[in-house]
């Protein structure tokens, strides 16, 4: 676009406002829930830098500097935490993507209409469940009396039962397979959406030259999700500094032995935190995952616009 | 409002002549409304009725106040309180920081008012709160709460079941004192008699005679209750609690312990529910220990294991406030006086309206009106220790008129931790102890219930709370405890 075209662009966005005033009108309410909902509430975030009163209120409360930051670094938990909290959601986003692309490419070459419906709910079953829920089949598995996995497999073939919840070294395993479980139903039915729009035309005109179904996936499919793929990864880098609270606190069922391994910046917070009505310190640590994250995705782009401008987020 | 005009217009028309207050009554509307809450398990649908019968009292002694009951559903107390108490419009005047908070924590966020001036006004609220015990309000000097009038002092015993204690010959040795070790020789015999059944499902640390000072983490004790020192220790570095690890590991190795101790809620319900054959408990007495045990269905045996004393830990725990954001701190006063004082504003409060909600026999005690239940009734009845001054209430669903003048007496007669009304403010050490508390609880319990090796795993933790800054923590404890003796004096 050059510089000339802008400016008539600029020039005209009185008419454009008169011409798609309807539609400005109907996207109103949408945009007063995303000014009211997500954008008030950021006022909010200055008790993050003050010592809050009740008395007081949010704006007579006095300054307290970076105070209320110093208890996320000030033990050995400061870098459990955050590695946890980064190596676990690497290790999901990775693994969850080329699992998810997989299953969605599977379920398209399901032939049969009535058969890829029943997949589809299927696989979505685990992702609508609490992870309550969640929790405990994880633990009628894993229990160390009466769990399936030392009672029905480890013992009737001449193992030891393993105490699962003392031992933090199987979790990181444990949590990735319970999250993938969960969470690959949702993110395959994206990609098979996306994959269900393509243009039949080029797998045709591919089937006609001879090619393979391999090949087709190799050369029409992968190529053609590939702006989806890196939409939905900045998106996620987003969130590389929370946790999926439910999955580290509720599926180790808060078992001490296992923080090592469990525990991310999320859990660490609530424990500290919970008795204390801290409003200053939860939104220190809520801010400065926030401003962590944004940061993720400000330099991915960056560096996703640089290499392939048109799969940029903006 | 609109609820509180129609009580105004039934009692202009019927009752307040009737009570014969008229001088009273006028300007009722101008009364200044207090709130304060109910924290029921249950859908209260008789909140209008008890509140209109309160009301209507509070014309009839020409109290100056009206008072409005908010039912606050125990599952959504701590956001719903938390919102009441920065809303000056909407705000919850008279409440307790029970189960969502507590002293030190109301009193650093500055939700409540400083109490000394009502103290002044209304005087003879210290003799019934006791001189001794209005400590347990104050933090550095000043009074912030009153404290939930109650038993200060407590034993901690093991209750065991009847049945269980006559199969194995210990139904007579009932009221005895017993140490740990005797405890456990006990409950040997009883999981050999009741091999089916668990016998520890809590953890109760009270057992080791130590004054935790108000931190359930016991990041700093007193020994011996406290009734002799003043020393602040580091509780797992003595010798008493290896012995109680000592204890823990037989317990292990007999299978006294729940199945998947770490992945169960650690508390007494297992005796309701006929899973385990008894628990670790407490009371006033061993008598109020038995009835208390009663609650969960069968019939109670209680081994004291520790005498009767009142320690930070036991008398703190509960108190009444003022909320910073009162509309009317005069009016809140009288309302927090008369929860104290009229056993009829206490009774409106704890027990609802009589004939509806509890009746009366002619022992003087009270119980669920005929073929009523806690779950059926409109208003929540039972929980009298949650109010101001339970002892204005009637003894509930026990046959004993007395009960609460028991409680009063044995606050007189227990022995006395030195630190009574101390409560540790964890601020000056906040990071320090943030980060003993996260290595306590990843090590405590897997060591209390002794699922993994006790002596190497003491050792780790021991290091590694003194890398979290334990001593720091200990450290500032003793100081702030010091300081506060100092000032008793």
């Amino acid at each position: 676009m050059t510089k000339s075209e802008k400016a008539k662009k600029r020039l005209s966005l009185k008419k454009r406002l008169k011409k798609y005033a309807p539609l400005y009108l109907l996207a109103l309410p949408s945009l007063l829930y995303l000014v009211v909902n997500n954008y008030l509430p950021m006022g909010g975030l200055v008790l993050a830098f003050k010592k809050f009163s009740f008395r007081k209120g949010i704006w007579e409360s006095p300054w307290n500097g970076l105070k209320n930051f110093t208890f996320l670094f000030g033990s050995k938990w400061a870098k459990i935490m955050f590695t946890n909290t980064i190596l676990y959601n690497v290790v999901f986003l990775l693994l969850g993507t080329v699992f998810a692309i997989t299953v969605a490419i599977l379920l398209n070459e399901v032939i049969s209409k009535k058969a890829q419906q029943v997949y589809q709910t299927i696989i979505l079953i685990p992702h609508l469940m609490s992870m309550v829920v969640v929790g405990y089949l994880v633990f009628a598995f894993l229990s160390g009396s009466n769990g399936f996995i030392n009672k029905s497999i480890l013992e009737p073939l001449g193992f030891e039962g393993v105490s699962w919840y003392t031992e933090a070294g199987y979790w990181p395993v444990i949590l990735t397979i319970v999250h993938l479980w969960k969470s690959f139903g949702f993110q395959s039915i994206v990609y098979f959406a996306t994959i269900v729009g393509f243009d039949r035309a080029y797998y045709e005109a591919a089937a006609v030259d001879g090619a393979s179904t391999w090949q087709q996936i190799r050369k029409i499919t992968l190529p053609m999700l590939r702006p989806t793929v890196i939409i939905l990864l900045v998106m996620s880098l987003g969130r590389m500094f929370a946790s999926d609270f439910g999955l580290f606190y509720q599926v180790p069922q808060d078992s001490g032995m296992l923080y090592r391994t469990t525990t991310t910046i999320d859990t660490f917070v609530y424990r500290a935190l919970m008795q204390d009505n801290d409003v200053g310190r939860s939104l220190a640590a809520g801010f400065l995952q926030s401003v962590l994250g944004f940061a993720v995705v400000m330099i991915t782009n960056l560096i996703v616009r640089k290499t392939d401008p048109d799969s940029a987020l903006f | 409002m609109k609820r509180r005009n129609l009580i105004l217009m039934a009692m202009a028309l019927t009752g307040a002549a009737a009570l014969g207050t008229t001088a009273g009554a006028e300007g009722v509307e101008d009364w200044p409304v207090v709130t304060t809450a109910v924290v029921p398990t249950q859908p209260v649908t008789d909140e209008e009725m008890v509140e209109t019968a309160l009301n209507e009292y509070l014309v009839s002694i020409d109290a100056g106040i009206q008072m409005d009951i908010i039912p606050i559903e125990f599952g959504n107390l701590s956001t719903t309180m938390t919102l009441m108490l920065t809303s000056p419009e909407d705000p919850i005047d008279v409440f307790s920081y029970n189960f969502f908070s507590k002293l030190t924590s109301v009193v650093a966020n500055e939700q409540v008012v400083p109490l000394d001036e009502f103290l002044e006004e209304y005087p003879d609220i210290v003799d019934v709160v006791g001189e001794e015990y209005l400590p347990l309000g104050q933090i550095n000097g000043t009074q912030y709460a009153l404290p939930n009038i109650g038993a200060y002092g407590q034993i901690f015993c093991y209750a065991l079941r009847s049945d269980i204690a006559e199969a194995i010959g210990y139904a007579d040795k009932e009221g005895q004192l017993m140490t740990l070790q005797e405890i456990t020789e006990m409950l040997l015999k009883a999981k050999e008699a009741f091999p089916e059944l668990a016998f520890i499902t809590n953890e109760e640390f009270g057992i080791m005679n130590i004054d935790r000072l108000g931190d359930s983490n016991c990041t700093g004790v007193l020994m011996n209750n406290g009734i002799d020192n003043t020393e602040v220790v580091n509780l797992y570095a003595t010798d008493t609690f290896k012995e109680f690890l000592d204890c823990a590991v037989q317990w292990k190795e007999a299978g006294l312990f729940l199945d998947d101790p770490l992945n169960q809620p650690l508390d007494k319900s297992y005796m309701k529910t006929g899973v385990s054959g008894g628990s670790f408990h407490n009371g006033f007495s061993v008598e109020d220990a038995r009835q208390g045990a009663n609650v969960y269905g069968y019939d109670w045996k209680i081994y004291p294991i520790t005498e009767p004393v009142a320690t930070a830990q036991s008398a703190s725990g509960s108190g009444y406030c003022i909320s910073s954001v009162t509309r009317d701190e005069e009016a809140s006063k009288k309302a927090l006086y008369l929860m104290y004082t009229d056993e009829n504003v206490m009774r409106f409060l704890a027990q609802g309206v009589e004939g509806a909600h509890y009746v009366v026999d002619e022992n003087g005690c009270s119980w669920y009106p005929e073929g009523e239940s806690m779950t059926s009734l409109g208003w929540g009845t039972g929980a009298q220790w949650y109010f101001p001054n339970q002892t204005l209430c009637i003894p509930f669903e026990t046959d004993n008129p007395h009960y609460y003048e028991e409680m009063l007496a044995s606050n007189d007669n227990c022995q006395k931790s030195k630190a009574i009304g101390f409560a540790f403010d964890s601020e000056p050490v906040y990071d320090e102890y943030a980060a003993v508390t996260a290595v306590i609880e990843e090590y405590r319990d897997a060591l209390v219930f002794a699922q993994v090796d006790v002596d190497s795993y003491l050792e780790e933790f021991l290091g590694e709370l003194e890398a979290a800054g334990i001593d720091d923590v200990i450290a500032e404890k003793q100081s702030q405890l010091d300081a506060f003796l100092a000032a008793e004096e």
